[in-house]
């Protein structure tokens, strides 16, 4: 009880998930067919990253090239997604879409995990003053219409792709914070950790070697759920015009574009915004499973 | 076909003693986004064609006129609006008279019955009598209006930093008087003056009841009453959301094709503020507003294929996406690099994608002006599509290719001009030898940059220009507000000479040739305004609005024999 | 329960009090001139003049507290687009936020609970699959691209719009108020929705699984007593706790809403004033938003110590 206790929770399910004595494969194969769901959003991710990274071998055209094709075309055989009112292919345009999203869902969620998962431990195994003002301040950030202050800072910072991850980035940091330190303060109190801290461990070896991989576990998972709501929020900022500036082309923009020609031409705005929902779906479900596997009482809080 | 009559006027135009045509568009090229990002102006909106198909059946009185536009209304205050307000000026408030920058043959003697001009700097206006004010709830009596008002009103724009007209009063005003009865209003001007009758009839310079300015102007930036065809009453107008326009019972026109009918027709129109271009089109097509500007003839044509409505009159639009070089900066102090931009500009390309043909390509002055725009084949010829030439410019002004230039641009998304216009733009100018760096501002900060120079190039969408004289503006030192804010021109004093010389010709047909003469100069001179096409309108109304006024640009706003037959 | 209230209370006026900073601050250094954009013909001394009257020349704490001073008098100042009182137009645009929001919230609840409480009672059943299906659906979906389809299908199909741009107050006509509310709230609050389904899920089940409810049912209570007098009360306290969680999300989702649905209300302004860089607007509707959060979250505060006794005594 006591050593179970002592690896943690995080750390008992992993192990058991990931037990030696069945081949990995084998492992693998328990683990998907008990999450179907989580395996549909993992291979979609693979799709959408394999998209992104092969984007020029992909898209059939460059995104700004005006002579793809007719004018508000429908879906075609040569233009899969149909074209926009410059005769751009859309298919390219969303192709070359998915590198936007995931560059500001990555940059953004990974930097703010980053800098959350230091906040979050200085905070839980702090404590005192410090821990106090980092939490009222993550009050705040909470309390608070996200969008709303997404806005104001796009606007103060002025429309770029910079500034879209910068804006985003801030405020992934606050909620990840406030768990991270939950899981600290759960951590902390447990009896390895006492028992290194009588052996006469420093602090810092205790939070490097002992806390930060339990917690770091934590933060990849509520990530991979908040890499999602990135990429909603900067499709938002961009539907509003104050997010990522044309020509780019980013799906949020293209919706708001295309908005304006519906409902004459569906497609164009089906499309961006189809490949918006696939992806956040994706990403839910992966966080989502990965959440049921590593660390079930979680299940359905976030 | 649109085209063609239009081209024909303009030869009308080029022997027409009255071609000095009128209309809003209140100077900086700035603005120009605010005013301009939904240009349904509402009811007989920037023009329509001759009579339409909407026109038939007898006249019917009633019903109220629905309007939805995405341009917020800053103030009702008739001189110093500068977003939405002048679009309803003209119905609640008389100016003297007006032009239309359309129609020659278009004349609209509202509060002046009649103008006369003894010597070329004094300008009589004869008041209308019976131009009788509505009767309202503001307190203001119900009498005729007359040149008292007049004098009063030009009065305060002269002494308000913040109207709009405040430069042209300051500049051209020498003196002004009413006589005591207030039939005779009276101007001088220190010079003759090319434009004066026409910016008389500018929307900034309407003039409310002497007894509105007098006590709390404040009250009029909500709610407004005079000897125009409507009033707003007190709480008709809600910030943001909507404009209650209810009809001036003593108005004094009559319909003179239906047995002096009085007019208006209608009992009142209700605007909508709708920010968002896809509710304000979906507002249109279930019915719950009457017109609806379409982006451009390709729209149109699928929306009259899918509902019952019909189009307006194709008249060209007056506004434009612009380039604007700092010639105050390298690399474009260089005439040959800012001839190498202009070279590169394939306004062809524009025309086919952006404006699916339906638009025309313009020169230093743009072409809805008519007579005062170069002759299409000799811009062809002036500022040719040639990128090859481009490169050749630049390697001869010492540059390695390409050529590293910064571009700036308001981004909205709200504003189609600039996301369709952009990624043809960037493509043109890779292919002349440019690598262009993009420099998205949001619109604030781009106005900022604009108005203190701190920019290379700019490429936004400019206010409504209904005459030449902005555009050649811009190459003059003083720019077009006189003050060097917007434009410090080309910074030659023998430009400045010639543009100031153009303005007091008052003989039209030398007033032509002096206008396009300075064009010439300019294109030799390497331009740094570039206008690139204006289109032409595309106004879809539901068939049931009859005898929408069209043919004469925003001075269909004057205009109120329409009715609704619901 | 008075000292928790008061406590929930101080808690709120300390994060309106954080917010104002901020918010004043993002916009001191904001680029751009609000002088020039209230009068861009103005020459330069004219500018000078209405930046010493916008009182834009003063140190930033002179300004905050002038902002503050007039905040707590009540007198929000003017609009930098229209002069106009920034008070007229909160009282004419706050109506329809907190309206649209108040059926947003039943829509999340009318939809959130019941639905996940089918999915717990029938768990793995094929409607819990559904359920469960839907409330991904839900929380992915792009609630501006789900509003473009949900306003532009019907006028396809049918020539129907919702009322745009107007506003008919509920008790003048509520038929047309609903016409016209309805859609968009269906929209904003179909992941707010689609998060409360999921919890209640969960929720439902783990208490289901707990001692008490084994004792209960080992008593011999018909199942639905059981869930519905003793588990489905426990289950709803984290309910309505991230019910208090969302309602700043969903407000941050009118801003996008009302846009699209052309309602006149609080984001819509605050998003034109934003790109107007209209300052005492942004300002103060930040801060106005602010407050419906605080006050939202202090309702939920109290039907929460009213769910769980414990929190009543502590």
């Amino acid at each position: 009880m006591a050593t179970e206790q002592a690896v943690g929770v995080l750390g008992t399910e992993l192990e058991q998930a990931l037990r030696p004595r069945r081949p990995l494969w084998s492992t693998l194969w328990n683990i998907s067919r008990q999450n179907p769901l989580g395996v549909i959003g993992f291979v979609i991710l693979v799709v959408l990253l394999v998209v992104a990274v092969f984007a020029p071998l992909i898209a059939p055209y460059e995104i700004g090239d005006l002579s793809a094709g007719g004018i508000n075309e429908d879906p075609s055989w040569s233009h899969p997604f149909g074209t926009d009112n410059l005769g751009r292919d859309m298919f390219s345009r969303v192709v070359y879409g998915s590198r936007i999203s995931l560059r500001v869902g990555v940059l953004s969620v990974g930097g703010g995990t980053l800098i959350a998962l230091t906040l979050g431990i200085i905070s839980g195994y702090a404590g005192g003053t410090l821990d106090n003002l980092i939490q009222r301040a993550v009050d705040t950030a909470i309390a608070f219409p996200g969008l709303l202050l997404l806005l104001i800072l796009a606007q103060v910072l002025g429309p770029s792709m910079q500034t879209v991850i910068l804006a985003v980035g801030i405020f992934i940091i606050f909620p990840v914070t406030r768990v991270v330190r939950g899981a600290v303060l759960s951590e902390r109190n447990n009896q390895y950790v006492e028992a290194a801290r009588a052996l006469g461990a420093s602090t810092p070896r205790i939070l490097f070697y002992h806390i930060a991989p339990n917690v770091t576990a934590l933060a990849i998972i509520i990530a991979t759920t908040l890499l999602g709501t990135a990429i909603l929020a900067e499709a938002s900022l961009s539907f509003l015009g104050l997010g990522i500036p044309v020509p780019n082309p980013s799906w949020g923009t293209d919706v708001s574009t295309a908005r304006n020609h519906f409902p004459v031409h569906v497609w164009w705005a089906f499309f961006p915004g189809l490949a918006i929902t696939l992806t956040v779906l994706a990403f839910n479900l992966l966080g989502d499973s990965l959440r049921d596997i590593f660390d079930p009482r979680l299940r359905g809080r976030l | 076909m649109a085209t063609k009559s239009y081209w024909q006027r303009f030869q009308r135009q080029r022997i027409s003693r009255r071609r000095m045509l009128a209309v809003t568009g209140a100077g900086a090229a700035g603005l120009a986004v605010v005013a301009a990002c939904g240009d349904d102006d509402g009811g007989g909106g920037d023009g329509t064609p001759e009579p339409t198909q909407g026109v038939v059946g007898e006249p019917k009185y009633g019903n109220r006129y629905q309007i939805g536009t995405a341009v917020n209304v800053d103030t009702l205050d008739p001189h110093i609006s500068i977003a939405g307000g002048p679009a309803y000026f003209p119905r609640i408030y008389n100016v003297l008279v007006a032009r239309s920058a359309l129609d020659a043959e278009f004349e609209f003697n509202d509060l002046a019955e009649s103008f006369e001009q003894p010597d070329e700097t004094t300008w009589i206006f004869s008041i209308r009598p019976g131009v009788k004010i509505a009767p309202n709830d503001m307190g203001v009596p119900e009498r005729d209006m007359d040149g008292i008002d007049a004098f009063e009103s030009f009065e305060r724009i002269k002494g308000l930093d913040q109207a709009n007209a405040a430069v042209f009063v300051n500049q051209w005003f020498a003196q002004h008087e009413a006589n005591a009865d207030g039939t005779v209003y009276t101007v001088n001007t220190p010079d003759p003056y090319a434009w004066f009758i026409l910016r008389m009839g500018f929307f900034i310079n309407n003039i409310p009841p002497r007894e509105l300015i007098q006590n709390e102007p404040e009250r009029m930036r909500t709610a407004g009453v005079g000897g125009g065809p409507f009033l707003v009453p007190l709480g008709g107008y809600t910030e943001g959301e909507r404009l209650v326009l209810n009809k001036n019972t003593n108005y004094y026109r009559t319909d003179p094709n239906n047995d002096d009918a009085q007019l208006p027709y209608i009992d009142g129109m209700d605007v909508r503020i709708i920010a968002d271009r896809s509710a304000l089109r979906t507002a249109f097509l279930s019915e719950q507003t009457h017109s609806y500007a379409a982006e451009n003839k390709a729209e149109a044509d699928e929306l009259l294929g899918q509902y019952d409505v019909y189009q307006g009159s194709a008249d060209p639009t007056f506004t434009f996406i612009a380039v604007t070089m700092n010639v105050l900066k390298p690399p474009f102090d260089d005439p040959r690099v800012r001839k190498a931009v202009m070279h590169s500009i394939n306004r062809q390309q524009y025309i086919d994608i952006v404006y699916k043909g339906d638009a025309q390509a313009n020169g230093i002055v743009h072409w809805p002006t008519g007579a005062y725009a170069l002759d299409p084949a000799e811009l062809d010829e002036l500022q040719k599509f040639d990128p090859e030439l481009s490169k050749q410019l630049l390697t001869d002004a010492g540059h390695d290719l390409p050529l590293k230039i910064k571009v700036m641009f308001p981004a909205n998304s709200t504003i189609e001009e600039h996301s369709t216009h952009l990624p043809i733009f960037l493509e043109q100018m890779a292919a002349a030898g440019f690598e262009v760096e993009q420099d998205a501002q949001d619109f604030a900060t781009w106005l900022n940059n604009y108005t203190e120079k701190n920019y290379d190039m700019s490429l936004a969408l400019n206010q409504i220009y209904e005459t030449p004289e902005i555009p050649l503006d811009f190459y003059h030192s003083a720019g077009p507000a006189g003050d060097q804010i917007y434009s410090e021109g080309m910074q030659d004093p023998a430009i400045d000479a010639q543009i100031d010389a153009a303005k007091i010709i008052t003989d039209s047909e030398e007033l032509v040739s002096a206008i396009q003469d300075l064009q010439r100069t300019l294109y030799e001179a390497g331009p740094m305004f570039l206008p690139i096409v204006s289109p032409f309108n595309r106004t879809l109304y539901w068939n049931f609005v009859k005898n929408i006024p069209g043919g004469v640009g925003s001075a269909g706003l004057l205009l109120n024999d329409w009715w609704l037959d619901l | 329960m008075r000292a928790y209230i008061i406590r929930r209370l101080i808690t709120g006026v300390f994060i309106l009090f954080i917010l104002s900073v901020v918010v004043f601050l993002l916009l001191r250094i904001a680029p751009g001139d609000p002088a020039k954009l209230r009068c861009p013909f103005c020459p330069e001394d004219q500018l000078e003049g209405l930046r010493e009257e916008m009182g834009l020349n003063d140190p930033y704490y002179v300004q905050y507290f002038d902002w503050m001073g007039a905040v707590v008098t009540g007198d929000l100042g003017t609009s930098n687009f229209n002069q106009q009182p920034v008070t007229d137009a909160v009282k004419q645009r706050l109506p329809v936020t907190v309206e649209l929001l108040i059926i947003t919230i039943l829509v999340t609840l009318v939809l959130g609970v019941p639905f996940g409480i089918i999915s717990a009672l029938y768990r793995n059943s094929p409607a819990d699959f559904g359920v469960r299906i839907g409330a991904v659906l839900g929380l992915a979906v792009p609630n501006f691209w789900l509003a473009t389809l949900v306003l532009l299908i019907p006028l396809e199909l049918w020539g129907y719009a919702p009322p745009l741009g107007r506003t008919v107050a509920f008790f003048d006509n509520p038929w047309e108020n609903l016409r016209q509310f309805g859609p968009p709230a269906i929209v904003l609050g179909l992941a707010s929705a689609a998060g409360i389904m999921r919890l209640t899920r969960s929720s439902l089940l783990e208490v289901l699984r707990t001692d008490y409810i084994r004792t209960a049912r080992s008593k011999g209570l018909r199942e639905p007593l059981v869930v519905g007098r003793h588990a489905l009360k426990n289950s709803l306290i984290p309910v309505v706790t991230v019910l208090g969680l969302q309602i700043a999300g969903l407000l941050g989702g009118t801003v996008i809403i009302e846009q699209i649905f052309a309602l006149p209300g609080l984001g819509q302004y605050l998003l034109f004033s934003l790109v107007a860089k209209d300052f005492p607007v942004v300002q103060t509707m930040t801060l106005y938003v602010g407050v419906i959060v605080v006050v939202m979250n202090l309702l939920v505060d109290i039907s929460y110590a009213w769910l769980d006794p414990r929190i009543r005594y502590s």
